[in-house]
């Protein structure tokens, strides 16, 4: 290949662009998530960020990509059948998205077997890290965004007695039991645990709870649906607690659902609309641009993953056809992708490093929180 | 003393909007004896007009569109008279046409009105939640009882709201001519008919009034939380149902005080046991399993109404349809009845079809997809045992599923692999053992669910089970140590022999293919034999079985029996071939699901469950290539529920129905004989 660059560097732009060289591909990008049924919002926000990098990637010119978009509805039922349907279709090179970790956990052993890289974006159970050797995700477990927002909150907040609500699944349990743990070292006490199903409407009986303790703080381990009732109840039940939640409540909707309610909550995630770099002024104005609203942390990780993609195409084109495996080898060397919530590494285990911001609600908006670690 | 005021405050607030949805429910089901499920697909739409006849403007499909911005009663006049109209709609075009059909294919057009419901309205109002607009008397600072108990003014409201409008319904009923003419026929609608009451119009004014109802409703439950969604009807449906059912479906009263009752439980059971919100929804339905034991026909209910299950689930047809769809039906009815006749030979060459669909077939993909289909076709057969041979409407199906596939998940990876670290490879044959085993447990499991249902009917016996369904998911979501919780179990290890490994997917086919010979040839046989007789009889007509000296108590055990084993016998094969299993796999959804391929597919039958799993998920499975699919996900569902609906219409017996075991005299279905001929 080598002697293709040194032939190319020679000749100039002129042999780059002729058919024999170029090999410009069409990557087909399968994507799923839970786009319908109750919890689509965060599928859908994912795809509107990916939607936007891979539009951005076919204006560079070069590679193709194009979009083949299965929804899941958030069965697990499906999982296993859509990692099939992709396997089976020779044209799918890559797969990303997915809403819930136990889909992606039912789905790897048949990627496994057709060897089809997997870049995902919202799936954050600890169990995914080291799960399979083409499976990789461009956001933070729950172990550790979890105990960093344990120390943020006992250590830079300086709170003392903090009572810990979470939504009953493998993400709410898992980030409530890292931040759990991580306050307490810290100083803080847990004052009680908490927890209420996804999709729960009415938490004025388990408020009623946390408020005969009195805590400092409530800690939210949950999406943003719930938070913002849990929110807005609790400060009709008269609670002024400091509220915390997690990179789940991260969404602009959590404000329209949770009004003033939202005003001081503090979250965190990886990505902050509120800082302007050079590269997420453009996706700023961009996502803006196009639907006519802010983008969210899932929008921000579904631009990252395309744009991670996008880099990984043009390191395996580097070295022959793209194909599924070559493709599995350039993500594993990716190093600092630039990218919206950071620059994208991924290590041996799948996962990537990152920091976090910890974010305020003021005014309706996120922004910054007054104090960081 | 402030901790118990303020939960019985917040109990008071959530028991009067249940109550008002049990109202609204009770009423069309005294008149129409029909379990609507589409009811909570009405209460979300109350919510989601309301909010929208409320904001200046909304985005409707995608483009923003400007309304009214009304107040709040205003808005909610036009909500509730919208959803009246729609109501009436719903009733004219899908349960209308089977008033004489089976009793199960209303309850399944209902399902698909709701499923077609909630999708149209994800399609139309997006998947976020929409946030409910402030009303003026929402801003006012919440009423501070005894310096402790919180309420805030709309609460009042809406607990006031909810009795006005339950005074003003129950003093409709007992004065108004229109009321008298619902009464008669809730009593009965022939002798109604007779005395010139016009059903029709009656039940047509009972759905109105329902569905306005359920929009009220659902306005103030969306209004006291703050919020739209286009799922936000499941939950407070069922609620409605089982507050119904609490005071005795048809009475009134008794639903007001079931959703009273069911309100106060919920809040005190979450706040006075430990993790209670978590188990909140077990709570509930530990109360109505308790209750329905002690008093089958509910609080308040009257005792005849258990018998309403009278007759038989699957008699009568409809005289629906335009003549080439007559032919067209009759034409697969005669290839039924002669492939029915041939007996052993008929099913041998399906069997034959199978193996050399499997060995062509190139995909691995579609290889997957028809190994879905029979896990959920054997699957879809247990149910048809009970539903469909019995008679017994049962909701509670997937609980016995869950037995077996958490049986085998535990044993090999929570305790050998984890505790003794056993490497499952080297106990492959354990799987093979777990099948009856599990087979048995969860057979034990349902004698224990079948024994307080003994004297239950009909829709009472629906509920019932289902209860047991859900109480069985709420348990393995919450007892972690025991299930792994909703983390789910991974790592199953997929099926082997003697150490060759059957994880391809062609494997898994014939796998399953395997199995499904075995569950349908001991059903066959079950069916046929002396067993099988009784059940039919009692599916027939219970009364005249226990008549004849049929003891039908031990014969439904039976059947409870037989059903379960073949559950449980699944779902270890289903266990080891999705290799993960969660909570998630075993909802109500999945039961309902299993319900309609087998009434799909035609009850009583040996083939219909496999039809109507062929039909269903093949159907899924393409519609994901539509462009328009792709580009409004939410459709799939619709479009489903639109081709069950219509296929519920013209055809409610069933496709197969004429393959239906014939184990009843000659001409004790002449509605299918006829069409049959």
């Amino acid at each position: 290949m080598t002697t293709h660059r040194l032939a190319a560097a020679v000749l100039g732009i002129g042999l780059l662009a002729s058919p024999g060289l170029a090999r410009a591909e069409e990557i087909t990008i399968g994507f799923t998530a839970a786009l319908s049924g109750d919890f689509a919002a965060f599928g859908l926000n994912m795809r509107k960020g990916l939607d936007l990098a891979v539009e951005a990637l076919n204006k560079k010119g070069g590679n193709t990509y194009k979009i083949d978009a299965v929804d899941d509805r958030g069965e697990a039922r499906e999982g296993v059948l859509i990692a099939q349907r992709f396997c089976s279709d020779k044209n799918v090179d890559v797969v990303m998205g997915y809403s819930f970790s136990s889909i992606a956990l039912a789905a790897i052993p048949v990627f496994n077997e057709c060897k089809l890289p997997v870049l995902a974006s919202a799936v954050t159970s600890p169990a995914l890290s080291n799960v399979s050797p083409y499976f990789r995700r461009n956001v933070l477990t729950d172990a550790v965004q979890g105990a960093m927002m344990g120390d943020y909150a006992a250590k830079t907040l300086g709170l003392k007695s903090i009572y810990v609500l979470n939504q009953q699944d493998d993400y709410g349990i898992g980030v409530a039991k890292a931040f759990s743990a991580a306050a307490e070292k810290d100083g803080a006490k847990i004052l009680g645990t908490e927890s209420y199903l996804l999709g729960s409407k009415d938490f004025r009986t388990l408020l009623t709870k946390v408020r005969a303790a009195k805590p400092d703080a409530i800690f939210i381990g949950g999406f943003y649906t719930e938070a913002a009732k849990i929110a807005e109840q609790a400060r009709a039940l008269g609670i002024k607690a400091q509220l915390l939640s997690t990179d789940g409540a991260l969404n602009v909707e959590l404000m329209k659902l949770g009004r003033s309610a939202a005003e001081g909550m503090i979250v965190y995630g990886m990505f902050d609309p509120a800082v302007a770099t050079p590269a997420t002024e453009s996706f700023l104005t961009a996502y803006k641009a196009t639907f006519k609203e802010d983008p969210s942390a899932w929008a921000a990780l579904g631009y990252d993953a395309g744009m991670a993609l996008g880099a990984a195409v043009d390191l395996a084109a580097k070295d022959g056809p793209v194909t599924r495996e070559s493709l599995n080898t350039a993500f594993g060397k990716l190093k600092d992708v630039p990218g919206v919530t950071g620059p994208t590494t991924f290590d041996a285990s799948g996962d990537r490093a990152g920091a976090l911001y910890f974010l305020e609600v003021k005014d309706g908006k996120f922004g910054l929180a007054p104090k960081q670690p | 003393m402030d901790y118990l005021g303020q939960l019985l405050a917040n109990g008071l607030v959530l028991g009067a909007i249940y109550a008002l949805a049990a109202v609204a429910f009770t009423l069309v089901y005294g008149v129409v004896r029909l379990v609507n499920f589409a009811f909570g697909e009405l209460f979300m739409l109350g919510a989601f007009l309301t909010a929208s006849l409320m904001l200046p403007e909304v985005r409707l499909l995608g483009t923003i569109v400007p309304m009214p911005g009304f107040s709040l009663p205003v808005a909610a006049a036009g909500a509730i008279a919208l959803t009246a109209a729609l109501g009436v709609l719903v009733d004219r075009i899908a349960y209308r046409p089977l008033r004489n059909a089976p009793r199960l294919a209303p309850l399944i057009t209902s399902i698909a009105v709701s499923v077609v419901l909630q999708s149209l309205a994800q399609t139309v109002w997006g998947a976020e939640e929409l946030r409910f607009p402030e009303f003026h008397l929402a801003t006012l600072p919440p009423v501070v009882l005894f310096d402790s108990i919180y309420l805030s003014v709309m609460d009042l409201v809406v607990m006031a709201t909810a009795l006005a409008a339950m005074l003003g319904l129950s003093a409709f009923i007992a004065r108004s001519s229109l009321g008298r003419a619902m009464r008669a026929s809730a009593e009965d609608q022939m002798a109604a008919t007779l005395v010139g009451i016009p059903v029709n119009r009656v039940v047509a004014a009972a759905f109105a009034i329902g569905s306005g109802f359920a929009a009220l409703a659902g306005l103030l439950y969306a209004q006291t939380y703050g919020f739209a969604h286009s799922s936000m009807g499941f939950l407070p449906g069922l609620k409605a149902l089982t507050a119904a059912v609490l005071g005795g479906i048809g009475s009134i009263p008794g639903a007001a005080l079931g959703g009273l009752i069911l309100g106060l439980v919920e809040a005190l059971g979450s706040g006075y046991l430990p993790n209670g919100t978590a188990w909140k929804d077990a709570i509930s339905f530990v109360l109505l399993v308790g209750l329905l034991y002690l008093r089958p026909q509910g609080l308040l209910g009257k005792p005849e109404l258990n018998a309403a299950g009278r007759g038989s689930l699957l008699g009568g047809a409809s005289e629906f349809g335009a003549a080439w769809l007559r032919a067209a039906f009759a034409k697969v009815d005669g290839g039924l009845t002669r492939a029915a006749a041939a007996g052993p030979r008929a099913a041998l060459a399906l069997l034959a079809l199978a193996i050399l669909v499997g060995l062509v077939v190139p995909s691995d993909y579609w290889l997957r997809i028809l190994t879905m289909v029979v896990i959920y076709g054997m699957l879809a057969s247990g149910l048809n045992v009970i539903v469909g041979f019995a008679g017994l409407l049962d909701l509670g199906f997937v609980a016995f599923w869950a037995v077996g596939s958490y049986l085998t998940s535990i044993l090999f990876v929570l305790v050998l692999k984890d505790q003794f670290g056993v490497a499952p490879a080297d106990i492959w044959w354990l799987l093979y053992l777990n099948l009856p085993l599990a087979g048995l447990l969860a057979a034990g499991f349902a004698v224990l669910l079948g024994t307080p249902t003994l004297r239950l009917r009909g829709d009472y016996l629906a509920i019932m089970t289902l209860g047991f369904g859900e109480i069985v998911r709420v348990v393995a979501i919450n007892w972690m140590d025991l299930t792994n919780g909703p983390m789910g179990i991974r790592g199953i290890p997929a099926p082997n022999l003697f150490g060759i490994a059957l994880g391809s997917p062609r494997a898994q086919f014939f796998f399953a293919l395997a199995l499904a010979v075995l569950v349908v040839f001991a059903i066959a046989r079950l069916v046929r034999s002396y067993v099988g007789r009784a059940w039919v009889a009692i599916r027939e007509d219970e009364e005249a079985a226990e008549a004849m000296g049929v003891p039908t108590a031990r014969y439904k055990l039976y059947a409870y029996a037989a059903s379960g084993f073949v559950g449980g016998f699944v779902g270890v094969f289903y266990a080891h071939s999705q290799q993960y299993i969660s909570p998630l796999n075993f909802s109500l959804f999945e039961n309902i699901l299993l319900l309609m391929l087998v009434v799909l597919g035609g009850l009583g039958t040996f083939v219909g469950p496999f039809i109507g799993a062929l039909i269903w998920i093949v159907f899924l499975q393409l519609a994901l290539d539509l462009p328009f699919v792709q580009a409004y996900p939410e459709t799939r569902f619709a479009l489903l529920g639109v081709v069950l609906i219509v296929l519920m219409v013209f055809r409610p017996q069933g496709l197969a129905a004429s393959a239906r075991v014939a184990l009843t005299m000659p001409g004790a279905r002449p509605a299918n004989a006829k069409e049959a001929a």
